[in-house]
Order: structure tokens, then C-alpha cells, then sequence
């Protein structure tokens, strides 16, 4: 082996080769590393490693998202300045990450980072390994920032730029990380998100999980409640069987006390999100997910408002209007009024020669499906919105066009009578097919199939063409 | 939705690969995970797996599918293609799915994915074209140099190939057309499973593959279920040995077909049975890997999943799982089939539970479509 390199330029130059190695060649030389590391150099190539490291995506990954992952369920992802309720925003779990990371010492933080650069990201076992300790320490250091900033102005103003919401944020954080293995566990013992129902099983679970951190950590029972609240799909119905096991103390279900406290984060997060709902069609470009998404909304509010204990009627139930209203709105504007272009644009040929016509292409036939599919999941929110006929009128109205359109290109094609124009008019017409299925169902949509084939003059028996 | 004791997937378990059928694409929920066979009077019928709720198998007449289950129109589309050329084995069943797939009656997604499939193959049958060539060249220690620059795509690389053939061909005491007919030949029946060499690995290899993967995370699933006393770790044990089964079985018909290629001397000079047994090995190969695919992908999507999650995609791997026919499980020696206890009576799928409401489910059939979209 050659000689040690000079401290210095040297060592920076290794660390500038090892930073270089791709994953499977880094963590040997990592770990190699840290066999030597009662060198000061080796130390200080290691600290300057770990840094890098940290910033590792495994599998897509970062290390920052494990520490995050037990308040996933209450991230605020919109871009909006203004915050409903008490919710975590991107930006918030960001500045927690870095004050955590800037805070672990450094031996711990080159033995996490060494573990991380071994993970491969879904390994979930060695993650939550991972993750306990983060989280512990993320608790420690957090609640520690949270509690010097409020008797010291300065270090408030240096540290979070005197923003009281932040501090919240960054209080709520500190207090999710302090029960996250209780989370974590609880997560995996639970039906995957949206729970639609908790059964006796998971009642057991869930009680048990609650008695241990009202045990250890009361101040984050709400937060508990809150997070698994996020994954349910009826939100409140938590509560509800909390309340008929027992869970809850008196004190518990009057105003300011938990069950306030929960339901109102609910309601908060609801009217956030349908307030959202346009913004979140814009940036997703995917009107069949938004409404999904919608759908799963207006369930979640109507089973809120039959569920309310503490915060019933008055001003949550004209809040709830409003909601509906935001709902109703996305659906007249996204996906009724778009729906002609969207769907129209894939269908038919203008006129002229069938194979003349440009086919649409991949994202428009995706778009297209999209919009056609977001127009039946609508179709199922009509009564709750009070737009039955509306939809169905829509829904008529693109049957018939779909079938006038494409009674034409066939006409078309079958009067050229050319190769070309009968190809290009088939895979036109299974367009057509797919659309009609997708907005009325595949009785109808086999009916066009049948006819459109036979005006081609591809028998029914035929097999489709190689 | 109850499940009765393990052990009946082993004592019904089919006689051949024919009895248990093969894998029916279909994107209908109600039809998800059926097969289809030849009765005893040669005419096409279907095999409904959990079709009411149990763990039976119905057995349905080809033609009256229609009136049995609401089908979306790429599913009858693929009912007629079935039914019209009489597909009864895996190769043609894929061949007759991407085709029906490319249509775009499964939507566009699904239809490109089957032309880049289909695109594939092509080109995976031309590269392993070039490898045997190269290989039959370098055995009879001829300069494959130039061949190498050139590549057989080029009209100059194909000269010097058909130059370079020639000489091999003599030297096998043939001619050079028929040489040449032999390791296209070799080269079509090899491509579905790969050539070892080959940089990139063939359909059926990956699958192998795949299925090994599947095993050692299914059995490890099972192993901590264990340890938690999680209802599910019986059935993921099950999978996980069934899985194991077929991969044996399978690594075992791979070993040998990668012996025959490496030796293409003799297969080229042991003319025609050698490619008769290459042809069973990969058909073998095809019946033995089929209707796993999806089985793999679906136990994929559910890695970062909770616990509860995986245990629905179990149970529902568990009633489509391609058990082995007993003809073939006699031909493992070795581990017997560990005995297997009883399945906890429990309500877990609840797809399944919205299947029989008369209307499609268009949420389902979309996860039917992007599974099908994300495999090759």
C-alpha cells in the first residue's frame, strides 16, 4: 500500500474520487474508512463523506423523507401561502430536516450515514432501523429549538425568522417524531390508506397503541388521532368507534379537548382540500385522479357531518356548503366544459381521405381517457352535487357525437374502398370503442364494435389483423 | 371471502399442464385469473377460479362466456380471437393477447406496451440470430473478426456472414442455405427463452428470474408473519413453496437448454431431433411459467405496502396460483410438500366482494389495464 496522503489537498482529492464511485463501490470504501477513523484526517474525510451520503437517494429516496415518514400523513403539499389548521407544509418539514441534520453529532451521523449508503431504500425494516434513531433525535433537537426560540427573541428571528406558524409546525413535528415508532407500528398493524373500516382487530390494536402513548406522551395523543384520522377514508369514524370503546374521558369530548381538537383539524384539512381541488387538476393534468379524488372527499364530508360531536351544525355546516360548492365547481368547470375538446378531439376524422388524417396521438388518447373516465366518476358524485342532469346530458350528448362521427369516417373509408383508408379507419373506430366504454359501458361500446367492423367489411368472426 | 384448507390446492390439484389450462388475459374483473382448455371432445372451455365466492373451479363452455360474466370489449375481442384460431397453449395465448392488446380496446397505454413488445421479440430473435452465428464461427476457430465490425444488419455484414457460413457449413458437410435454415431455426426457438450469452436476457429467463425473487420475498414475508402470528403466513409458506417448485423445475429445464446451445456442434449435427428437444425444453419451460407473471407484478406493487395490504394480495395470489400438475410435482425429488395448516376463515379480498353488482367496475378494470400496461 502506498504511503498516507498529505492532510490537505491530498485527502480532499480522495474525497473528490470517493464521492465520484458509484453506490455499490462507495459503501466498501465507506466502511473501509471507518475502520481507520481513529486518524484525524480519516475523520474529517469521513465527516465530509457523510454529508454527502445523507443526501443519498436509495431507490429514490432520501434519507430526509425517512425522518418525515411518520408525519407523512399530514404534509401540506399545495404551494398556497395560507394554512388551515394546524398541517405541516413542505417547506416546514425541509427546515426540520436541516436543523436535525446540521444538530447530530458527528460519529452518529457517519454511522447513519453508513447505514443509509447500505439500505437500498425498500428494505423497510432496515429503513425503520434507520428512521428510530433519526426520529429520536429529530424529537430531541426539535423540541429543543422549539423551546429556546420562545424565551429568546433573537435566536427566534435568527433561527426561523420570528414565524410563529413555523414554530408550530415545527412543535407538531417534534411531537409526532416523539411517539413515531408507536406511528410507524401502527401503520403496518392497520389496513393500508384509505382505511375504509376498522374491524375488532384493529380496534384492539388501536386502543392499545393510544393507552401507550397517552402513558408516555400525552401531550401527542391529538396528533396520533389526527394522523391516523389522515388514512381513514371517513375521517371522523375514528373517533366515533374511539368514543363507543371507551377511549375517550369526559374532559376529552368537551371544547378544547381532544375530540375538538381532531375534529377540527378534519374539517380544516377537508375544506383545504376541496378548496385545492382546481389547483390540484392544474398541476396533475389528470382530471380522472382529481376526481377520484373528489369522490373520495364528498364521502369523507358527508360521513364528518353525521359524525360531529363537539363542533355540530351552525357555521361548520355552511362551511360544508362552501365545500360542496368547491367540488361542484371543479366538475362544472374542469370536466364538464372541457369535455367536448378532450374526448371530440379523438374521435372521427375532419373531412377528407381517413388515412390522410394525422392518428391522435399517445398523450392525447390518454388525455382523452382521462377525461372520460373523470366524467363517469362524476356521474357518481351528480346527486350529492346536485348535477344528475347535467352529467347525464353531457354523457348523451358525447354518445351521440362519438357515434355520429365515427358513422362517418366509416362511410368515408368504405367509399374510398382503399386499403389505407380501411386500416386507418379500423384502429379510428377501436378509439371510438374505447371512448364509448369508458363513458357508457361496454354493451354499447360492443354494439359500435360489431357495426363499425362489418361497415369495414371485417366479419364478425374474423380474427383482429396481425 | 373463506378459504378452505391448504392441502386441497394439492389434492385437486390438475393432472397436466393441459388440465390446468392456460392463463386468459382478460381485463373484466369476474374474469381475472381464468384459464382455458381442450374437453375431452377437443372444444375450448374456461376455468373460472373463486367465480362464487368459494374455492372452487367452474367449468364453462367457451361460447356461452359471454352470458356468464360482463366483459369489457377487449375481453370479447380476445374471446373471439381465442375461440377463431383455437388457442390452447401459452405461446399462442401471448401472441393472440398482444395482438388483441395493440388494437388499443384495452386503451392506448396497453397498446404500446404490446407493440414495443412485439418489437422486442423481433429484434431479440435477430440478436440471438447473431450470437449463434458467431458461436457455430468461433467453435470451428474461423475469423469472426470482420462479422463482428460489421453486425448482420448491414447488406456488407450479411455477405460476410453468408461467406463465413459457408465455410462452417462445409466443414459440417452441408450446405450453406441449410446451415443457415438451421440456425434461423434455432435462433426462433431459443429467443422466448434467451441465449446465455446474450447481454440481455430472454422472456422466460427474466421470468425465472423474477420467480426467484417472488419465492425468497414471499418466504421471508411468511417467516416474520410467523414470528408475529399473522394469520396470512401459512398461505405466503404456500406460495412461497409452490413458487419454489416451479423454479426448480424450471432452473432444471433451463440448465439443460443452456447445455444443448453451448454445444451447438452436436444440436446443428444431431439434426432434426435436437431442435425437437430444444422446442419441448422452451415449451416446457412456457407452461410451466405461466400465469406467473402477473401474480409477480402484483406482489411487486405491494412491497412498500402495510402488512394488511399484502395479506389481500396474497390471498388473492393464493386463488389464482399456478399450482403444479401432478405429473410434473412427481418429477421433483427431494423436499416433499411441507404439511400445510388450515387458512383462517376470514373476509380479506374485498375487490372481489364488488364483483358480482352487475356493473364493471371501471376503478378495477383501470388496475387490470396499468398492470397489464406495465408488463412486457
Amino acid at each position: 500500500m502506498s504511503a498516507h496522503p498529505q492532510a490537505g489537498g491530498e485527502w480532499d482529492s480522495v474525497g473528490a474520487r470517493l464521492s465520484r464511485l458509484p453506490h455499490d463501490k462507495f459503501v466498501p470504501a465507506l466502511r473501509l474508512l471507518t475502520q481507520a477513523s481513529g486518524q484525524p484526517e480519516v475523520r474529517a474525510l469521513l465527516s465530509q463523506l457523510a454529508q454527502q451520503v445523507i443526501g443519498y437517494r436509495a431507490r429514490r429516496l432520501r434519507l430526509a423523507r425517512v425522518m418525515c415518514q411518520p408525519f407523512e400523513d399530514l404534509l401540506y403539499m399545495r404551494r398556497r401561502r395560507h394554512r388551515p389548521g394546524g398541517r405541516i407544509r413542505w417547506p416546514a418539514a425541509k427546515l426540520a430536516w436541516r436543523l436535525v441534520a446540521a444538530a447530530i453529532d458527528e460519529p452518529t451521523l457517519i454511522r447513519i450515514a453508513e447505514d443509509w449508503a447500505a439500505t437500498t431504500g425498500v428494505d423497510r425494516k432496515a429503513r425503520n432501523a434507520i428512521g428510530r434513531k433519526l426520529w429520536r433525535i429529530g424529537s430531541d433537537v426539535l423540541a429543543a429549538i422549539v423551546a429556546k426560540t420562545e424565551g429568546d427573541k433573537d435566536y427566534f428571528q435568527r433561527t426561523l425568522g420570528g414565524d410563529a406558524e413555523v414554530r408550530g409546525e415545527l412543535a407538531d413535528i417534534a411531537g409526532i417524531l416523539s411517539i413515531a415508532a408507536q406511528i410507524e407500528r401502527l401503520k403496518l398493524e392497520l389496513p393500508g390508506k384509505p382505511i375504509d373500516s376498522l374491524n375488532e382487530r384493529d380496534m384492539k390494536v388501536m386502543m392499545h397503541r393510544l393507552a401507550t402513548v397517552k402513558r408516555d406522551v400525552p401531550s401527542a395523543v391529538p396528533l396520533l388521532l389526527l394522523t391516523i384520522s389522515m388514512r381513514m377514508r371517513r375521517p371522523n369514524d375514528l373517533l366515533q368507534a374511539l368514543a363507543e370503546a371507551g377511549a375517550f374521558a369526559r374532559e376529552d369530548q368537551r371544547r378544547g379537548g381532544v375530540v375538538d381538537h381532531v375534529e377540527k383539524q378534519v374539517i380544516d384539512d377537508l375544506d383545504r382540500s376541496a378548496r385545492d381541488l382546481r389547483e390540484t387538476n392544474l398541476l396533475s393534468s389528470n382530471p380522472a385522479a382529481t376526481a377520484a379524488e373528489a369522490a373520495v372527499l364528498l364521502e369523507k364530508m358527508e360521513s364528518v357531518t353525521a359524525s360531529l360531536t363537539v363542533n355540530r351544525g351552525g357555521a361548520t355546516d355552511s362551511r360544508f356548503d362552501k365545500m360542496r360548492a368547491a367540488v361542484r365547481n371543479f366538475v362544472v368547470e374542469d370536466v364538464l366544459a372541457a369535455a367536448d375538446a378532450e374526448i371530440g378531439s379523438v374521435v372521427g376524422v375532419p373531412h377528407g381521405r381517413v388515412a390522410d388524417a394525422p392518428p391522435p396521438t399517445l398523450d392525447r388518447l390518454i388525455a382523452a381517457e382521462n377525461h372520460a373516465r373523470a366524467l363517469r366518476r362524476s356521474l357518481r358524485m351528480a346527486p350529492s352535487l346536485k348535477l344528475e342532469r347535467e352529467i347525464a346530458d353531457k354523457i348523451d350528448m358525447l354518445q351521440a357525437r362519438i357515434a355520429d362521427d365515427t358513422e362517418e369516417m366509416l362511410e368515408a373509408a368504405a367509399r374510398s374502398n382503399s386499403a389505407l383508408d380501411i386500416d386507418a379507419a379500423e384502429a379510428r373506430l377501436y378509439t371510438a370503442v374505447r371512448m364509448m366504454e369508458l363513458l357508457i359501458g361496454p354493451d354499447q361500446a360492443h354494439a359500435l364494435y360489431r357495426r363499425g367492423r362489418q361497415r369495414l367489411g371485417l366479419h364478425d368472426r374474423d380474427s383482429l389483423p396481425d | 371471502m373463506s378459504f378452505p384448507h391448504l392441502q386441497t390446492f394439492q389434492r385437486f390439484a390438475p393432472a397436466t399442464f393441459a388440465e390446468r389450462g392456460v392463463l386468459v388475459p382478460f381485463t373484466s374483473p369476474a374474469l381475472m385469473g381464468t384459464r382455458t382448455r381442450l374437453n375431452d371432445r377437443d372444444r375450448l372451455e374456461l376455468l373460472l377460479p373463486g367465480f362464487s365466492g368459494g374455492h372452487t373451479h367452474y367449468v364453462v363452455p367457451w361460447p356461452a362466456v359471454p352470458e356468464v360474466a360482463r366483459m369489457t370489449v377487449h375481453d370479447r375481442a380476445l374471446h373471439e380471437e381465442i375461440e377463431t384460431n383455437e388457442i390452447c397453449v401459452p405461446h399462442d395465448m401471448r401472441l393472440a393477447a398482444l395482438k388483441v392488446a395493440t388494437s388499443g380496446l384495452a386503451g392506448p397505454e396497453v397498446a404500446e406496451t404490446a407493440r414495443k413488445t412485439l418489437e422486442d421479440d423481433k429484434s431479440y430473435r435477430t440478436s440471438a440470430h447473431f450470437l449463434l452465428v458467431i458461436q457455430i464461427l468461433q467453435g470451428l476457430g474461423l475469423d469472426i473478426r470482420k462479422l463482428l465490425e460489421m453486425g448482420l444488419e448491414s447488406d456488407e455484414g450479411q455477405r460476410e456472414a453468408r461467406r463465413s457460413m459457408g465455410q462452417a457449413a462445409a466443414r459440417f458437410g452441408l450446405r450453406a442455405e441449410e446451415l443457415y435454415g438451421r440456425v434461423s431455426e434455432l435462433s426462433t426457438l431459443a429467443s422466448p427463452v434467451g441465449i446465455e450469452s446474450a447481454k440481455t436476457f430472454g422472456r422466460l429467463r427474466t421470468l425465472l428470474d423474477r420467480l426467484s425473487g417472488f419465492r425468497d420475498s414471499v418466504a421471508k414475508w411468511s417467516d416474520e408473519a410467523m414470528a408475529d402470528k399473522l394469520d396470512g403466513a401459512p398461505v405466503a409458506a404456500f406460495c412461497a413453496d409452490v413458487a419454489d417448485r416451479t423454479l426448480r423445475l424450471g432452473q432444471q429445464d433451463l440448465a439443460r437448454f443452456d447445455g444443448m446451445l453451448r454445444d451447438l456442434e452436436t444440436v446443428i449435427c444431431g439434426w432434426p431431433q435436437a431442435p425437437v428437444e430444444l422446442r419441448d425444453l422452451a415449451t416446457h419451460l412456457s407452461w410451466l411459467l405461466d400465469g406467473w407473471e402477473w401474480l409477480i407484478q402484483r406482489w411487486d406493487e405491494t412491497i412498500e405496502l402495510s402488512r394488511h395490504e399484502q395479506m389481500q394480495a396474497l390471498a388473492e395470489i393464493l386463488t389464482f396460483l399456478p399450482v403444479l400438475p401432478k405429473d410434473q410435482d412427481r418429477r421433483l425429488v427431494g423436499k416433499t410438500p411441507q404439511p400445510l395448516g388450515g387458512l383462517v376463515h376470514q373476509r380479506w379480498v374485498k375487490a372481489f366482494e364488488d364483483w358480482r353488482t352487475g356493473q364493471l367496475d371501471l376503478d378495477l378494470i383501470e388496475r387490470i389495464e396499468a398492470r397489464k400496461a406495465a408488463m412486457a
